[in-house]
């Protein structure tokens, strides 16, 4: 049986004077696995994953990760534009991890390499890189606190469809050469099914069904998914 | 090393500064000491021994011009360093963190807000004694309500973007967040806020001087100048005429610096071209 990283149990948190939120969400992520959340826009999952990460606090539920590291939608706000890139990841080590500080400039140079990204990014603003440049300094800068969970919330969304088929490649590689677990949240329910092993499907907060990729894709059993899955297959 | 591009305005503000600066400096380079008094030069006009003519006790003008502009500027610089310094750590608390600590600071703030800043630095003043310690200490309280608005705001629009979140999950210290990390990225307004301040505190400083409760004699500030002047601004305009026009032009100066394209648009820029 694989080693859990993260589990949720019965999570509620609504915004407060709304009725937006999740109601009562358990699921688990596997050590190794990329697990997708996926839903319509404002179903909840940023806030699931906001939970998670404790950047909200929940009314109630219990919320058992390992090491996390969070990769944000949008690349351009998540990268502060102030500073440069070789800075930002200076900082991230030196405040995720430590203990490793004194060879920070081994740990940038094998970050890049991970990301596949050259040195040359280093002396650059984010304003000056490619959406994909700054998603992947995004992915570097959350793996740099040496992760045993990495939650991406729509990672790919705000990148053109070239870039996105990069960066979904680069996530599984990460995936399979650190046996890195993902939680991988998106509304894009074709990039879901090209990368994730398991699948949640949410809908107003809540979860809906859930089950293996190819299983829940070939046989959904909730009215609901099968919709999401007919819209998609319109486009 | 960052290459900044200034549009002309700004040079033109920028070239007017340092002028103003070397005329202050080259006041160490005037023989006259600025309280010599001399009844032979009593009311003396320009001449090349005396630029900018004698003061009704027959002291070298242009010495004590450009040592009361070296003290207003002083007592601007320091009051807007004070006020910066609260208003920025004010601004930031309440933005930052909201709810009770926003509440009450900005109470706090409303009140000094509500009073006019020249009124609360004769209040200052008044309870403390007139001269040029306690002039910069209420022109710098007086600058912190307005300070501490505009950050308040722009820390508050900060705390909303992605990188301030990525910067808590990483467990940075807020101090290390609100002053390393967000206050780079409110530099526009912080700058604007500076010239706007150091502005309004030449001015400041210029009318309590002006109206004998600030730089007391013998020494000179810009406001005392014009206030020993003005009783002879028919007989001697000479008197009022220099130390007005170098007022005048550091305003003008200071007030071009911050106009137009702002120092971070101009940054930014950069990129584009």
């Amino acid at each position: 049986m694989s080693e859990k990283v993260c589990e949720v149990k019965n999570l509620t948190y609504y915004y407060p004077k709304s009725d937006k939120g999740v109601k009562d969400v358990s699921l688990y992520v596997n050590k190794g696995s990329i697990v997708g959340l996926l839903g319509e826009s404002g179903c909840g999952k940023s806030t699931l994953a906001k939970c998670i990460s404790a950047q909200l606090t929940p009314e109630y539920g219990e919320i058992i990760c390992k090491k996390i590291g969070y990769i944000f939608q949008d690349n351009y706000a998540s990268l502060n534009p102030a500073k440069k890139v070789g800075w930002l990841l200076k900082e991230t080590i030196k405040y995720a991890n430590p203990e490793k500080f004194f060879e920070y400039e081994k740990r940038i140079k094998n970050i890049l390499e991970d990301v596949e990204l050259d040195e040359t990014v280093l002396e650059h603003y984010p304003s000056e890189l490619s959406g994909g440049q700054r998603q992947r300094i995004g992915i570097a800068m959350a793996l740099l606190s040496n992760p045993d969970i990495l939650i991406a919330d729509e990672p790919v969304s705000a990148l053109d469809v070239t870039v996105q088929k990069q960066v979904i490649k680069l996530i599984k590689k990460l995936n399979e050469r650190k046996n890195l677990a993902i939680l991988f949240i998106s509304h894009d329910i074709k990039v879901v099914r090209e990368i994730c092993n398991y699948i949640y499907i949410l809908k107003d907060g809540e979860l809906v069904e859930e089950g293996e990729s190819e299983t829940l894709f070939t046989n959904p059993s909730s009215e609901y998914t099968k919709n999401l899955l007919d819209s998609s297959y319109l486009e | 090393m960052k290459k900044i591009k200034l549009n002309n305005q700004k040079k033109v503000g920028i070239i007017i500064i340092i002028f103003m600066i070397a005329f202050v400096l080259l006041g160490f380079l005037n023989p006259h000491p600025f309280d010599l008094m001399n009844k032979d030069l009593k009311l003396a006009g320009p001449s090349f021994s005396h630029l900018f003519g004698c003061d009704e006790f027959g002291r070298d003008i242009l010495k004590r011009t450009q040592t009361g502009m070296g003290i207003s500027v002083a007592i601007s610089v320091f009051s807007v360093l004070i006020g910066t310094f609260f208003g920025t750590v004010i601004g930031a608390l309440c933005g930052y963190f909201g709810g009770i600590v926003d509440e009450v600071l900005s109470s706090i703030i409303d009140v000094l807000f509500a009073v006019p800043s020249l009124l609360l630095a004769l209040v200052f003043v008044s309870l403390f004694g007139s001269g040029y310690l306690q002039v910069t200490l209420a022109l710098g309280i007086a600058i912190v309500p307005s300070f501490a608005k505009m950050m308040r705001s722009e820390f508050k629009k900060q705390r909303e973007l992605e990188y301030v979140k990525m910067a808590k999950l990483l467990k940075i210290p807020t101090a290390r967040i609100l002053f390393v990390h967000i206050l780079p990225n409110v530099t526009e307004t912080f700058l604007n806020c500076v010239f706007i301040a150091f502005n309004n505190c030449i001015l400041a400083e210029a009318g309590l001087s002006f109206l004998g409760i600030g730089v007391q004699p013998p020494l000179a500030s810009i406001g005392t100048l014009l206030s020993d002047g003005g009783g002879y601004i028919r007989k001697a305009p000479f008197m009022v005429f220099f130390p007005a026009l170098t007022l005048i032009l550091l305003l003008f100066g200071i007030g071009l610096l911050s106009s137009g394209e702002s120092f971070h648009h101009a940054y930014s820029k950069r990129f584009k071209d």
